[in-house]
């Protein structure tokens, strides 16, 4: 009777922790098992976040759950959504990667971006047959609803705008094809994006002057003149300039369309209008455009033109240039959006953004 | 003799002093131990980023040092990428990358944490 006590006091006394807490916990992983292992509470949640991470890369849409149903409450089970989201969606699991995005909280929209601008092409998609294009497309339209259902306000009609900008950029960016049937069969929603996406490769593809791009576009969609073709681009990352939201107060309550990465842009009042803007934002996707191939569409008569236009040349223009014409400025609508893109001017400090899409 | 023996034991066991600034943590010997001495002492100084750096001075640089910083970093989030400059072994930055250091986490939040 008395042995045992002794044993117990010893062990008691003598009862260790692991040897390196510290290390494994920064070094845990890969399971759940693992996780639970952590010594540190506050440890073991960055590894089941990371564990999610991993299942979604997978697929594994069961382990994604559990491991972020063991993180708490709040920002951190947030952001497990969020991981695991992001990584269903670069694996192509669009559905299921709406559902961890919708409760993403916060993290919603940066989660739906993500997830969509890491969404790969779907195969054997083209522009050359638009009626096989337009179905999946429309198919495309009903998962990302669905799949966002029940996200916070605001965020399904924002995440079905940046999803269906992706699967429109996945049809046309790069196809070698710049034949406007599909875009010109968009309809409703779709129709801003199919135009957004047409005029990226007509524009890329037609390797045109800046000053001769708009018309000639026009004319390609109206069926006045052929439309350029070329090679294909290999599979992998398409590269383009492009920034998060300008948007002035005085035009928030007009239309806008999600962009390249992230970004919007005007909408037009009309197709032509709104096909004039989409070309001029595709030029500013191509990393070699100057600012000078704005200047011509700063004085157009349609405010949704004229704006878009100053917005690029405040991007892309010296920014002693642009401080000079924020000054200079009479209308404080253009003021305002020059003000917006100084802070994101590409030859400023923070030189813009240039990232890839998937 | 045997209840002499558990009551000294029991005794030892208890009397380690208890640390009463971050310095002191480093005299514990179980690691688990130390390192919520050194979580407690360096929370309250979340908000004083120059009072927390000095403080982690205090802490020698290595794994020891990098968990109590991620541990941090997952206390307060919006300090995270901060935090993660201090990192110096390749774990603790692997974290920072694949975790703590993601630049939304430092964003105001809309709705209650």
């Amino acid at each position: 009777m008395r042995l045992p006590i002794l044993l117990m006091a010893l062990w008691a006394c003598g009862a260790e922790s692991p040897v390196d807490p510290a290390g494994d916990g920064l070094r845990a992983g890969g399971s759940l098992a693992a996780c639970a292992e952590v010594a540190f509470v506050e440890l073991a949640i960055p590894c089941r976040v990371g564990v999610a991470a991993e299942a979604g890369k997978a697929g594994d849409v069961a382990l994604a759950d559990e491991a972020c149903a063991l993180v708490p409450e709040g920002l951190w089970r947030e952001e497990c959504h969020f991981r695991a989201g992001e990584e269903l969606g670069k694996a192509g699991h669009t559905d299921r990667a709406l559902r961890f995005c919708a409760r993403a909280g916060d993290f919603a929209r940066n989660c739906v971006t993500h997830a969509a601008w890491g969404l790969p092409p779907e195969p054997g998609l083209s522009p050359a047959d638009p009626t096989r294009a337009l179905a999946a497309l429309d198919e495309q339209l009903n998962i990302y609803t669905a799949g966002l259902n029940g996200a916070a306000p605001g965020v399904q009609g924002e995440g079905v705008d940046i999803l269906l900008s992706r699967a429109w950029f996945n049809l046309y960016v790069g196809s070698g094809s710049a034949d406007p049937a599909a875009a010109r069969g968009a309809e409703g929603e779709h129709g801003p994006h199919a135009r957004t996406a047409w005029a990226l490769e007509f524009v890329r593809l037609a390797k045109l002057p800046p000053d001769q791009a708009v018309p000639a576009a026009l004319a390609a969609w109206r069926g006045e003149s052929p439309t350029p073709t070329g090679a294909a681009l290999p599979p992998g990352p398409r590269v383009g300039r492009h920034t998060s939201p300008i948007v002035a107060e005085g035009v928030r309550a007009q239309r806008h369309a999600a962009t390249f990465g992230g970004g919007v842009r005007l909408v037009g009042e009309n197709i032509e209008e709104d096909l004039t803007v989409a070309v001029i934002e595709a030029l500013f996707f191509l990393e070699g455009t100057p600012p000078e191939a704005f200047v011509p569409s700063q004085d157009d008569p349609r405010l949704t033109v004229r704006l878009t236009a100053w917005k690029l040349w405040g991007l892309t223009a010296p920014p002693e240039a642009v401080k000079a014409a924020i000054t200079a400025a009479a209308d404080p609508l253009i003021a305002e959006t020059l003000r917006l893109a100084e802070g994101k001017n590409m030859q400023g400090p923070k030189g813009g953004r240039r990232r890839d899409a998937r | 003799m045997v209840t002499l023996l558990v009551g000294l034991l029991t005794f030892g066991c208890a009397a380690a002093p208890e640390p009463t600034r971050l310095e002191d943590c480093a005299a514990v010997e179980d690691a688990v131990v130390r390192g919520d001495c050194q979580l407690k002492f360096t929370t309250p100084l979340l908000e004083d980023p120059k009072a927390l750096d000095a403080a982690l001075a205090l802490v020698p640089e290595g794994v020891e040092r990098d968990a109590l910083i991620a541990r941090l970093a997952v206390t307060d989030p919006r300090r995270g990428a901060r935090l993660c400059k201090a990192m110096t072994t390749p774990e603790g930055q692997q974290k920072c990358q694949q975790v703590l250091g993601r630049p939304h986490l430092g964003a105001p939040r809309k709705t209650k944490p």
